[in-house]
């Protein structure tokens, strides 16, 4: 019975412990960059004046954004049509060709009224301050940034979510944001460390 | 009287006839649904396994890939969560005490499954799944159907209130918040502040 006790009291902290590992990495946001506050002028991205437009930099490979990607697709089910939405997927320039041609670009190209490009070297991410892959911008019809950030609540997990509320909020009911900026989370765009952070802008 | 005293003795010894093939149908029932969850526990451990290989194998950070700790959350967790139980049911099988912890983890394979798929809707039904066969003990004791289910559900309710308040951390210091839109707005975007 004492073996039994000792084995179970093990198994718990065991278990515990590996829940709270994955609970940490889950809620553990990606490292962002500093966020223009208005659309990037060297952007090469076509930009109109008639709707607001949303942009998602995202990794071709990176399994988490695999929930990004479908909370994109049902903000563009609710909204219809009320915004431009592009998604670039990362392209390093010395990659193989099948690199970027990946179920998550091709469920981003399934998308109504989603634009998918290819952002070779990370030079769109740099512009924008995107560092994690999931990084969502929406600039509305003056060009000034209306949200920055995640549209997931945690890594890899898709479902309601502050980021994806607060978008439809805006495009739908022409509200002022209550919340702007949102943790992102995602793989690194970059060959860089992940490191926790919410948005800053440069002003 | 002594007719009367013959047919008490012999409905008694009745009674505790049926007690007792009633008991020992019982602890059979119990015995085979610990021995059901002893072939079923390596078999989720495996489509765990299984799952995070095809779901989420690597994790990128731009062109270099790591094994994703989903892989090894699969392995590990999904092990120490399955051999625990196996163990019971073997050391005391027909027991209450294996009978909860195998609820217990019958309900963390639902909680590491729904995780390693991205909280897929579909995975949850496996919460349903799980209460189905854990309803085979008949142990009716409980609020939820029975004792070990009432056990999985509220271990389950007790996780994802947990989970939740991880994910919506309500008690967000509203003054960081304020100051982070301060940061990112300009001024005529500012939302008024409520009560």
């Amino acid at each position: 019975m004492l073996a039994t006790a000792l084995v179970g009291i093990a198994w718990i902290i065991g278990v515990v412990s590996g829940l709270g590992i994955l609970l940490n990495y889950e809620s553990t946001p990606g490292h962002v960059g500093l966020v223009p506050t208005v659309w990037p002028p060297t952007s090469r991205i076509r930009r109109l004046a008639d709707r607001p437009t949303l942009v998602m930099l995202a990794h071709p490979r990176c399994p988490c954004t695999r929930a990004s990607v479908a909370e994109l697709a049902q903000i563009m089910a609710r909204v219809q049509g009320k915004v431009y939405a592009y998604v670039l997927f990362l392209k390093p320039k010395q990659s193989l060709g099948g690199w970027t041609d990946t179920d998550l670009r091709r469920s981003a190209a399934g998308i109504r009224g989603v634009k998918v490009l290819s952002d070779v070297d990370g030079a769109e991410a740099d512009r924008f301050g995107a560092e994690t892959s999931g990084h969502t911008f929406l600039f509305g019809r003056d060009g000034r940034l209306l949200f920055t950030g995640g549209i997931t609540q945690t890594r890899g997990h898709a479902g309601d979510n502050a980021g994806e509320r607060t978008i439809e909020s805006i495009l739908l009911n022409d509200r002022s944001p209550v919340r702007t900026n949102t943790p992102v989370f995602g793989c690194s765009l970059g060959d860089r460390p992940q490191l926790g952070g919410i948005p800053q802008c440069l002003k | 009287m002594p007719e009367v005293a013959e047919k008490s003795i012999q409905s008694n010894s009745c009674a505790n006839r049926a007690d007792e093939l009633f008991h020992q149908h019982q602890e059979e029932i119990y015995r085979n649904t610990d021995q059901l969850f002893v072939r079923l526990m390596p078999l989720q451990w495996l489509a765990a396994i299984l799952m995070a290989m095809i779901i989420s194998p690597r994790t990128w950070a731009g062109q270099s890939s790591y094994v994703h700790i989903h892989i090894w959350a699969a392995i590990f967790m999904g092990g120490a969560i399955s051999i625990f139980p196996i163990w019971m049911a073997r050391a005391w099988p027909g027991a209450a005490l294996t009978r909860h912890i195998i609820a217990v983890a019958q309900m963390l394979v639902s909680v590491l499954l729904i995780d390693i798929t991205g909280g897929r809707i579909e995975t949850h039904f496996h919460v349903f799944g799980s209460l189905v066969i854990l309803s085979f003990y008949r142990d009716w004791r409980g609020d939820s159907g029975s004792l070990p289910g009432s056990f999985h559900t509220r271990s389950l309710l007790a996780l994802l209130r947990l989970w939740r308040s991880r994910r919506e951390p309500v008690a967000i210091n509203r003054t960081r918040r304020l100051g982070n839109l301060r940061r990112c707005l300009p001024g005529d975007l500012m939302p008024t502040q409520h009560p």
